[in-house]
């Protein structure tokens, strides 16, 4: 499958990390891995585009992040959404919805 | 087992966007991802190659811009420019408005009846630094 653009990855990674993570509450490498596999390697995030945008999301306040310490003693720092968060949500997706809308309109391409 | 919390202080060296809290965050991401790696049945060296590859060269690079790029858009922007800019503008409005009202602010007579440049643009360092201390 192609991949997709630099900028529309950056562009949808918010919504697929706040998406994810209103359903789980996840450490950094397994929100790049879920994404990773739930799109089949198409969207994959890189440790550069992961972290600053996390740290993103948190000082919007649409994450928290928790200091997690594992039976093994290793600690980790877990993200879970917000309620403010959650409600960024609809919204986005409504204009990623408004965005593929407008493309199908212009090369008539229709989904699988 | 490689100390990777001593290789991204390493890469990273005295730099502001490598909190201790993001170093170690940083680390246990590498490390799992070696881990993976190893479980998945590469050799040691090649896993620990690959994992380092992360965060050197490019990745490096990558990871320092983008920090940089959101301490400035957060900090910066928010902190400094945006007061400095406001200070300028209600300086431009107050300025206008006593013009409007036939007053001659004491400053201006001193400098003879028109503000100089350098005048406006200390403006919006000083909103910067009113708002920063």
């Amino acid at each position: 499958m192609a991949s997709i653009t630099v900028q529309i990855k950056r562009g949808s990674a918010e919504l697929a990390v706040l998406t994810l993570l209103a359903e789980h509450t996840l450490h950094g490498y397994e929100i790049a891995k879920q994404i990773e596999a739930q799109t089949g390697g198409v969207l994959r995030f890189d440790m550069a585009s992961l972290y600053p945008m996390l740290h993103r999301l948190e000082r919007k306040s649409w994450v928290r992040a928790e200091w997690q310490t594992l039976p093994n003693g290793r600690r980790r720092r877990c993200y879970r959404l917000t309620a403010s968060g959650r409600r960024q949500i609809a919204p986005l997706r409504a204009q990623w919805r408004a965005f593929f809308q407008a493309l199908q309109s212009v090369t008539g391409f229709q989904n699988a | 087992m490689p100390d990777w919390k001593q290789i991204v202080r390493r890469n990273f060296p005295g730099l502001g966007v490598c909190s201790p809290e993001l170093t170690e965050e940083l680390a246990t991401h590498l490390q799992d991802s070696y881990e993976a790696l190893l479980s998945g049945g590469l050799p040691a060296e090649m896993a620990f190659q690959h994992t380092l590859g992360q965060i050197e060269d490019r990745g490096r690079v990558w990871l320092v811009i983008r920090f940089l790029q959101e301490e400035l858009m957060t900090g910066f922007i928010h902190e400094a420019a945006l007061p400095g800019l406001l200070t300028s503008a209600a300086a431009c409005f107050f300025y206008w408005a006593l013009a409007l009202a036939h007053l001659t602010s004491r400053i201006v007579w001193l400098l003879g009846g028109q503000l100089p440049l350098w005048w406006w643009c200390l403006l919006p360092i000083c909103g910067a630094m009113g708002a920063i201390l």
